[in-house]
């Protein structure tokens, strides 16, 4: 006999399997069907020894094209596309991302993650924690105080949740680089080599304050808004008239309002990792963090499709998989499908 | 139960009260009042820019074309209300007709992701069966997958000179319709429910025409809600991407100054007056779109017009 | 004498607000006196505005009600003598104090007492909260809440279970027992029965009797629309309709010397038990109940009273005090005392 639970995890297994065959696929098939020559772009650079040439298709030498030939055939692409789909989830699994087309010494994929997934993650998974924590309680809290303080809280909040983050680390960088310069202005730690050694996370820290600070704002504000209506669901349903029908003081409904209100926020904690990555991306970007987002400035623009194909299916799966974790999580806080609908006995 | 009106002479009376609590909502009063500013900074303002963005400052003695160290990262002044930037440029002109260009494109964009939502949604709350499953089942896995690295994958493997506005704008409207659609689908679901429709079946109506006659008056409001925030975050969107050079190649776009300003070392040489005018622009947009919405969601809602704030 | 009432409304207007500030009148300028000891009936229609007036004698008054005018009072003994009873104006406590009377002395059963329990919490966890707040010991609860539980016919496993793993006939039993667990002097149930099986509700009423008859629990106000139970088990009744307490009397009184013509049709409409339908002329009380937003002018019976004069249509009636306890609205019983 299979409990409801068990049969509650079975189908978000099957499911989130299904979904990432489904991703991998998408991210199999866009490359190869958008318009752009990602080969004769690579020699192309080759060809003028990195210099740049904006979209255009490689003149054709002869030489370049029985190179062209062979660059196809080392890479397989001249197989049919199921053998290649197959071939490439076989690899992607197995940690052969293929090699970056961005970069001339074709850099394995896996490598250049590895290099620039850390910082990325040091960034995104304590701004989350922390702006989910702080802005569930500041929700909370307003949703509990009521009258002024809500009021003005809620348009604060309103307001910061909607201030684009990539927008908000230039004013910070402004205030704290240039006009007092404490901090840093890019987010580059200088040229010192990435490794684990203490100086380079030194100067990282130093680098990811400001990317920090703007992500955690920005982030508390639209926390605080969702439990500020979650509670203020919670404080309207029948169960908590009756409480207070039976005198339990103020603090114990808080309490019960908020134990009830935080469960869809761990959904949401989770569904929120895929929308978070984007706008860090954003952030990384402008501001010149060595993350993912850095790794996919250089990435985007030059027809890397083994590059992309890896880093956005890699993206795809981290955001699945933690979609998939909050489910499980959230199955397990409600005891309502933990328990399951069980036989009522008299 | 309700009876079938004639649903013209119904909403009438309807929009009546409507229009007149919408003006008294203060929510949407300011929110309006805001866009409504802003929209005309874009095209009246336009009309005290420079006709063209590209064109070097008109104000150089004896009218040049070239770009001299005199002529860059000028202050805000008479000629130059927001400055000049690295390249000469005007920035109150970027400003404006990046403005005009980023609400096009977000009007657009919303327009094509409400009427795919609308579609697909009543589709599948109608019709429900097969078509619904595939239907929730592609919103939610696009829903998963966040817009914006989809986006950044199209655009990346598109070349400059085919990124165009049409195609940005359609881009985005095409990938923002699965959360509008599970919402058109929900709605779509409990007005099935409704006495009204087992009415109209009664009646011999098709069920098209029930679809249409019936369930989209009653939904109509909040399909325009929806819409705002379609093109509120096709805003955001597009802004997100131009910013990092990815928007549109063909025109300038709020997101293409934000992207100037940035390349334009705007932060280190710290002419405030240009990246906070864009932000301003860009944040007070967005929230006077909340407000509009908040403040419609309010009027059109009945139930939550009602609020209790605390305990 | 203030030790005979338990509980006082003077002149109470309780109102609900509704979008675009409509009032609805559920409680219009009520003035009734509670009287202690034993199984009280409020009766009335659906929307005759019992359940707001119910919840208003424990100040349970929140939004979209509002008070809009009247006082609330509840007559207690003092703590340390036993002969001295202190009036409440419960709208003067300090918040703490009205907890801390709350489930001890004033206590409600629900009109959604299905619904009351809060569902990410066992049942025995929140008893144990509602003992540990009230300062009480909490495995002496525990073990009393057993007890009545067991008499209320619910599993014995009750403490360990989640609000959805019981039925809706046992989540409305635990709630009578839960609302009667720290023995309040003054219990108001609302509807304690309607949604039960006739088995259920005989085990319900028989729990709640015996609480009386033992004076576990001093004043039981029942808060319903079936009459037979009401006639069957209590010993004074207050009759509402559209907002107004129209009658009140013992049920003697009541029952055989119906005053108000609304208690009169009312009582009209029950088929005597036993009796067979061609006998007796069922009639009900026809028309329909006042909306309570827009009522009637006058007396708010008037349009359905078969006794109507021109004056039941303009002026609101005075409530007439027959004798202590027999309360009557009427301009039938002005200029005349029975």
């Amino acid at each position: 006999m299979v409990s409801s639970f068990q049969r509650y995890i079975i189908n978000k297994t099957t499911t989130y399997i299904v979904l990432w065959f489904l991703a991998a696929f998408l991210n199999f098939l866009l490359p190869r069907i958008m318009p752009g020559d990602p080969i004769g772009r690579y020699l192309e650079t080759l060809y003028n020894m990195g210099q740049e040439t904006t979209g255009g298709i490689v003149q054709v030498v002869p030489e370049a094209e029985r190179l062209r030939q062979q660059v196809i055939e080392q890479f397989g692409l001249d197989k049919p596309p199921y053998t290649q789909f197959f071939l490439w989830l076989i690899n992607f699994l197995r940690g052969d991302w293929g090699y970056s087309l961005a970069f001339p010494n074709l850099p394995p994929v896996i490598d250049l993650v590895k290099q620039y997934l850390p910082p990325t993650l040091m960034l995104l998974i304590p701004s989350l924690v922390i702006s989910w924590v702080v802005g569930n309680y500041l929700g909370a809290y307003m949703a509990l105080k009521g009258g002024k303080v809500d009021k003005i809280g809620l348009s604060s909040m309103q307001f910061i949740s909607l201030i684009p983050a990539y927008w908000l680390i230039i004013v910070l960088v402004f205030i704290f680089g240039v006009y007092y310069k404490i901090l840093p202005v890019s987010g580059k730690p200088g040229y010192i080599i990435p490794s684990l050694s203490f100086d380079y996370i030194k100067a990282l820290l130093y680098h990811w304050i400001l990317p920090m600070t703007t992500i955690t704002i920005i982030g508390i504000g639209g926390w605080s808004i969702g439990m500020r209506a979650y509670v203020i669901y919670q404080l309207n349903a029948n169960y908590m008239k009756y409480s207070k029908a039976l005198g339990l003081p103020q603090r114990v409904l808080g309490r019960y309002a908020f134990r009830n209100a935080i469960i869809p926020q761990f959904t949401a904690f989770a569904m929120s990792f895929g929308g978070l990555f984007a706008g860090n991306l954003l952030v990384e970007m402008v501001y010149g963090y060595p993350g993912m987002g850095s790794l996919l400035s250089m990435i985007l623009g030059r027809l890397d499709i083994f590059g992309m194909q890896a880093i956005f299916t890699f993206t795809a799966t981290m955001i699945l998989v933690a979609n998939y974790v909050a489910d499980i999580m959230y199955g397990f806080l409600d005891p309502r499908i933990r328990r399951g609908i069980t036989e009522v006995v008299e | 139960m309700r009876p079938l009106t004639k649903l013209i002479g119904v909403s009438k009376s309807i929009r009546q009260t409507l229009l007149g609590d919408l003006f008294t909502n203060k929510r949407f009063v300011i929110g309006f009042t805001i866009f409504l500013f802003i929209i005309l900074l874009g095209y009246v303002g336009s009309l005290f820019a420079y006709p063209d963005p590209w064109k070097i400052s008109y104000y150089t003695p004896g009218g040049t074309d070239r770009c001299t160290d005199d002529l860059r990262y000028l202050p805000p002044s008479p000629e130059h209300l927001l400055g000049t930037d690295n390249n000469c440029r005007d920035i109150y002109t970027w400003l404006v007709v990046g403005l005009k260009n980023t609400i096009w494109i977000a009007a657009l964009a919303g327009v094509i992701g409400t009427l795919i939502a609308t579609v697909l949604g009543m589709i599948a709350g109608y019709r429900g069966g097969l078509l619904d499953d595939v239907i929730n089942f592609s919103a939610n896995f696009m829903i998963v997958i966040p817009m914006f690295i989809v986006l950044l994958m199209i655009v990346g493997y598109v070349p400059e000179r085919l990124r165009t506005s049409m195609l940005v704008a359609v881009v985005i409207g095409l990938l923002s319709w699965p959360g509008p659609t599970r919402v058109v689908r929900s709605m779509v679901m409990q007005n099935k429910a409704a006495d009204y429709v087992d009415m109209a079946k009664l009646t011999n109506f098709t069920s098209t025409e029930i679809l249409f006659k019936e369930i989209l008056p009653n939904i109509a409001s909040y399909i325009f809600l929806i819409y705002i925030n379609s093109f509120s975050s096709a805003i955001f969107t597009e802004v997100g991407i131009g910013a990092i050079g990815f928007g549109p190649f063909d025109a300038v776009t709020l997101g293409r100054a934000f992207n100037a300003m940035l390349a334009g070392g705007a932060i280190t040489l710290g002419l405030w007056w240009w990246f906070m005018s864009l932000g301003l622009v860009v944040v007070f947009l967005s929230y006077s779109l909340l407000l509009i919405n908040l403040g419609l969601q309010h009027v059109f809602n009945p139930r939550l017009r009602f609020t209790v704030y605390a305990v | 004498m203030a030790r005979d009432i338990v509980s006082k409304a003077q002149d109470l207007r309780l109102y609900y607000i509704l979008p675009n500030n409509i009032y609805v009148k559920a409680v219009d300028g009520v003035n009734i006196e509670i009287p202690r000891g034993g199984f009280l009936g409020l009766v009335g229609e659906s929307g005759s505005g019992k359940t707001t007036l119910a919840e208003g004698l424990l100040y349970l008054i929140d939004p979209p009600m509002i008070k809009i005018g009247g006082k609330i009072f509840y007559i207690r003994r003092r703590e340390s003598s036993s002969t001295e009873y202190e009036t409440i104006d419960l709208e003067t406590l300090p918040q703490h104090r009205l907890d801390q009377l709350r489930g001890v002395e004033l206590s409600l059963i629900p009109q959604y007492a299905m619904d009351a329990l809060n569902p990410t919490m066992k049942i025995g966890s929140f008893i144990k909260d509602v003992a540990r707040y009230h300062g009480r010991d909490v495995d002496e609860i525990l073990n009393r809440a057993l007890e009545r539980f067991k008499l209320l016919g619910l599993p014995s496993d009750i403490l360990n279970r989640y609000p959805h793993e019981l039925s809706g006939g046992m989540r409305q039993r635990t709630v009578v027992g839960i609302s009667t667990l720290l023995n309040p002097k003054f219990l108001v149930a609302d509807e304690p029965v309607s949604n039960l099986d006739v088995v259920q509700q005989h085990i319900v009423i028989d729990f709640l009797t015996e609480l009386v008859e033992k004076k576990i629990v001093e004043t039981l106000l029942m808060v319903t629309h079936d009459l037979h139970l009401i006639l069957e088990k209590s010993r004074y009744l207050l009759l509402m309709y559209g907002g107004h307490i129209v009658e009140t009397g013992s049920k003697e009184e009541v029952w055989s010397e119906p005053l108000h013509p609304y208690t009169k049709m009312f009582l009209e409409s029950i088929p005597p038990v036993g009796s067979r339908i061609e006998e007796k002329k069922i009639r009900g009380v026809p028309g329909n109940p006042p909306d309570l937003r827009y009522p009637p002018p006058g007396c708010r019976f008037h349009p359905r009273c078969p006794f109507v004069m021109d004056i039941c249509r303009r002026k609101e009636p005075p409530e007439i005090e027959v004798r202590p306890g027999r309360k009557v609205k009427c301009w039938l019983f002005v200029d005349r005392k029975v």
